[in-house]
């Protein structure tokens, strides 16, 4: 029970994370090889903005948030725009580059040591129900990622922003033909995706409350990977897999404990298999050939 | 559905001759869509037959069906009665059919002349080691594709402009370089895909004659997709007309003229290409 | 020019190579040594990934673990049984690797031959898996590679590494290997198996339309570049003297990466002239990680500065260079012969 409320919560913050990658992929088709190092940015700049400045949590969190959405529209635009009319495989090898550049970049202007991740009260709690003891970040993180769900889902179905990433996520030509705006949209989705990226850090930095340049990679393999195996583009297929990710970390060692080692090894085995087998994920929609 | 129309469903008069390809009920669906539709067609050694058909009608999903460059929902073929219903493309073209594209599929980095001698590849008897340590064995296969390349190139007047890069060609010679691309992998069978697009009437002319010219002399059957029917007419022996997948009527060019239902086709397409 | 005179030359320019190969071994400077030992090890990985990358248009992402397969299979081949023992103190090696010993030479051979297995294993998947997403199985692949040999502990000795390991490598080594990889895969790339491999990089489905088996000659690419990124992977192992499965993760990868894309996808010659380049590079780097005085000004090193200048260079590369710096541009006799006549005209 104690690991399955675990799993869960670990399983909705990979999932928010993989919704990123989602996103992004389902609107521009890149892997953004980033997308963790987005992530380990908003930390920074939620500690930054707690610790340095001063700003009460809550807003040091909207703040850090605001700023890692602008983060990912300036990545996009220096690092992929200028890309876009080459193939694809370029953009990749820049999103690459740039994971690379902020990890680096961290380690020189905010230091290579960790930091602790200011934590408040409420969150700290163990709440204790008869055998089963719960932190209260893991029921937190629960309530909070179903609601950015539900907004997610709200955006994308109800408003008009939303219509045209999805349209652009079929067609780039046809959305040019109606009028939308390619570029704002895109913006937009690389905005929102980093700005998911910032909430779920936080959730992330709750539970691990150490923060480091490097933080980003290991959440960001596991998000990219649930993103990948739930059908890379669909977002329902970024939270089921980021599920069952978090299933697998924390579940498999608990259940088997002297194979734990091998964790990493079966967990890259199933992105392999997923991508050989079954291309598109488990909901990925079916590509048709073309000749 | 339309029926087949009987009467212009005349059999090819040479009943001697050997088939080439046999197509049997093929028919390929893309989810709820049927681009083909129970496609027959008995292709006799030597044949020069045209494919028509509006736009959409499904002429090159056929080619692309052939070479099994997509996979086929239902039927069968066989090439010299050879089962090539499930074969991959390498095999099939192996087997000995060769196409060209419809929208041009150079190798665009590439010389002229490596266009060519790329297509000689499959036929390489020598393994990697071999190229690798330039034995003899190799050496030989090598200056025999040289000099193949170089009589292909003028077969189609191309030999001038061996060593330039294959994309700086006009329209017209990229055209060429792929007929004679598709014959250096030594075929029985060509599949020509609209080979006189974005010609001017000189062209086409002598495409005309190049296209009957290599197929005498390189024994050929062909098959030749066309919206411009001063090639269709003119040269094939007979057409097939296929309408949203359906094979509306087959016949002599001159049958096909009169046809009715595929003067309808034409029209209620409103494409005229003629 | 004639085939014979060119044979010619290139023995001419071998032999001079080994003429300065000789006076470095005996007087080079052994800092200087060092870094032009591990320049010419990533020349060998920067041609061997071009083909598969450059040449044949698969982009994959796994060198690295074919290079710590490298690594560590001619290691534990060519170490002494003691240094072994020394090593394996937390779980003991496996018989029969822990008494056998073979020379250098077969030691790195074999190395190859099993990262070149693993090429094939790696390869297989092209037959289904294209562009970004071959590149993501091959990025799962060698991370795949780094769990397995953090965790089997009995081979690998787990995350502690293997250290001690004999210097075998010199410039003898390194110079011959990074001479066969060139002539090897230079080869390769001109006779009919390389148009074929370029046919692919341009266009598949004309490829294949022209009777090419997509699955054997990519597959092929992967298996001859992995043979070499375990070659290198042997060379790293002996002149670093310790190996450890981290030191082979994405990050070394991108490496290579950015020295195929330096130097010009589907370039040898400048694979390996930004190869050697590129560690010069990051050794003159380390300068800037050190305390400073500028202007009487004293700045204090900076940890991590070598790092983001690198991945600066890398996305300035990817951004404004995507031909790479040599362009096209390949090192031929024909151009150095026109080299020379474009001076006597000028004469």
């Amino acid at each position: 029970m104690q690991h399955l409320v675990n799993a869960i919560s670990l399983g909705f913050v990979f999932g928010l994370v993989a919704v990123g990658y989602a996103l992004v992929y389902g609107v521009v088709k890149l892997v953004n090889f980033a997308h963790g190092d987005v992530f380990m940015m908003g930390a920074y700049m939620m500690f930054y903005a707690s610790v340095l400045f001063g700003f009460p949590w809550l807003a040091a969190v909207i703040f850090g948030i605001a700023l890692t959405a602008l983060l990912g529209v300036g990545i996009e635009k220096v690092a992929y725009r200028p890309l876009r009319k080459y193939p694809r495989i370029n953009s990749l090898v820049s999103s690459i580059g740039m994971s690379f550049l902020l990890q680096n970049f961290a380690v020189v202007v905010f230091g290579g040591i960790q930091r602790s991740f200011p934590v408040p009260e409420m969150m700290k709690k163990t709440i204790i129900l008869g055998e089963v003891r719960i932190q209260s970040v893991s029921i937190y993180t629960i309530i909070f990622s179903i609601l950015v769900v539900l907004l997610l889902t709200f955006i994308l179905q109800k408003t008009r922003i939303g219509l045209a990433m999805r349209i652009l996520s079929t067609d780039f030509e046809t959305a040019r033909l109606m009028g939308i705006n390619v570029d704002r949209t895109i913006s937009f989705t690389f905005a929102l995706g980093s700005a998911l990226a910032a909430v779920s850090a936080v959730f992330y930095a709750l539970r691990y409350p150490q923060i480091f340049p490097f933080m980003g990679q290991y959440p960001g393999s596991r998000a990219f990977i649930a993103a990948v195996v739930g059908g890379i583009g669909s977002i329902k297929g970024a939270l089921v897999g980021g599920f069952l990710l978090g299933m697998l970390t924390v579940l498999l060692p608990a259940a088997f404990p002297e194979y734990s080692g091998y964790r990493e090894a079966l967990i890259f085995a199933l992105l392999v298999i997923v991508l050989v087998f079954k291309p598109n994920g488990l909901f990925g929609q079916e590509v048709g050939e073309k000749a | 559905m339309t029926p087949q129309s009987a009467e212009a469903t005349k059999t090819s008069k040479s009943v001697a001759k050997q088939t080439v390809l046999k197509m049997e009920h093929v028919t390929k669906r893309f989810g709820g869509l049927v681009a083909v539709s129970d496609f027959n067609l008995d292709l006799k050694e030597g044949e020069l037959i045209g494919l028509i058909g509006p736009n959409g009608a499904g002429k090159t999903t056929i080619f692309n069906l052939i070479t099994h460059v997509i996979r086929i929902t239902e039927g069968k073929m066989e090439f010299y009665g050879k089962d090539i219903t499930n074969l991959t493309t390498d095999r099939i073209i192996r087997l000995g059919i060769a196409r060209t594209f419809q929208n041009i599929r150079l190798f665009s980095n590439m010389t002229v002349r490596e266009n060519i001698l790329t297509a000689f590849h499959a036929h390489l008897k020598s393994d990697l080691f071999t190229a690798v340590a330039f034995l003899p064995k190799y050496k030989n296969e090598e200056e025999y594709f040289q000099q193949k390349t170089l009589e292909l190139m003028k077969e189609v007047g191309i030999e001038h402009l061996a060593d330039n890069i294959s994309s700086s060609l006009p329209y017209g010679l990229q055209r060429k370089l792929e007929i004679a691309r598709a014959l250096a992998t030594n075929p029985k069978l060509l599949l020509l895909d609209e080979p006189a697009a974005g010609m001017n009437p000189d062209e086409t002319l002598e495409l005309n004659q190049l296209i009957l010219r290599i197929r005498d002399k390189y024994k050929l059957t062909v098959i030749v997709i066309e919206h411009d029917m001063k090639v269709i007419m003119n040269i094939c022996e007979r057409i097939v007309v296929l309408d949203h997948g359906v094979t509306i009527a087959q016949g002599t060019p001159i049958e096909i003229q009169q046809n009715p239902l595929v003067i309808k086709a034409y029209l209620g397409a409103g494409d005229e290409d003629a | 020019m004639k085939r014979r005179t060119k044979i010619l030359l290139s023995l001419i320019l071998i032999i001079a190579i080994y003429v300065f190969v000789y006076f470095s071994e005996l007087y080079m400077d052994p800092f200087i040594k060092r870094i032009l030992n591990t320049g010419l090890i990533y020349a060998i990985l920067g041609v061997s990934l071009n083909l598969i990358n450059g040449f044949t248009g698969q982009f994959s992402l796994g060198h690295a673990g074919f290079m710590a397969i490298g690594a560590y299979a001619s290691a534990l081949l060519y170490m002494s049984p003691e240094t072994k023992m020394s090593n394996f103190f937390m779980v003991p090696l496996i018989s029969p690797l822990d008494r056998i010993q073979i020379p250098f030479f077969w030691a790195i051979i074999v190395g190859g031959l099993m990262a070149a297995v693993a090429g094939f294993i790696v390869g297989a998947p092209c037959l289904r898996v294209r562009g970004d997403y071959l590149a993501i199985v091959t990025y799962g692949f060698s991370e795949i590679i780094r769990s397995l040999f953090n965790n089997l502990q009995n081979i690998t000795n787990g995350p502690l590494g293997l250290k001690g390991l004999p210097t075998y490598t010199n410039l003898w080594w390194t110079v011959s290997w990074t001479i066969i990889t060139v002539i090897v895969i230079k080869r390769i790339v001109d006779s009919s198996y390389g148009r074929a491999l370029k046919a692919i990089r341009d266009d598949e489905i004309a490829a294949e339309n022209l009777g090419i088996n997509l699955f054997k000659h990519k597959v092929l690419a992967f298996v001859v570049g992995s043979f070499f990124a375990g070659i290198a992977g042997g060379l790293l192992g002996s002149l670093l003297m310790t190996i450890d499965p981290n030191s082979f993760s994405i990050l070394f990868t991108y490496q290579i990466i950015m020295i195929i894309l330096l130097g010009g996808l589907g370039n040898i010659t400048g694979s390996v002239v930004v190869g050697i380049g590129f560690a010069f590079l990051m050794e003159w780097l380390r300068f800037v990680e050190m305390p400073m005085n500028i202007f009487g000004i004293e700045f204090p090193g900076i940890l991590g500065m070598r790092m983001l200048i690198f991945s600066i260079l890398l996305m300035v590369t990817i951004l404004f260079f995507r031909q790479g710096i040599f362009g096209k541009v390949e090192f031929s006799w024909e151009g150095v012969a026109r080299l020379f006549q474009k001076k006597k005209v000028k004469e």
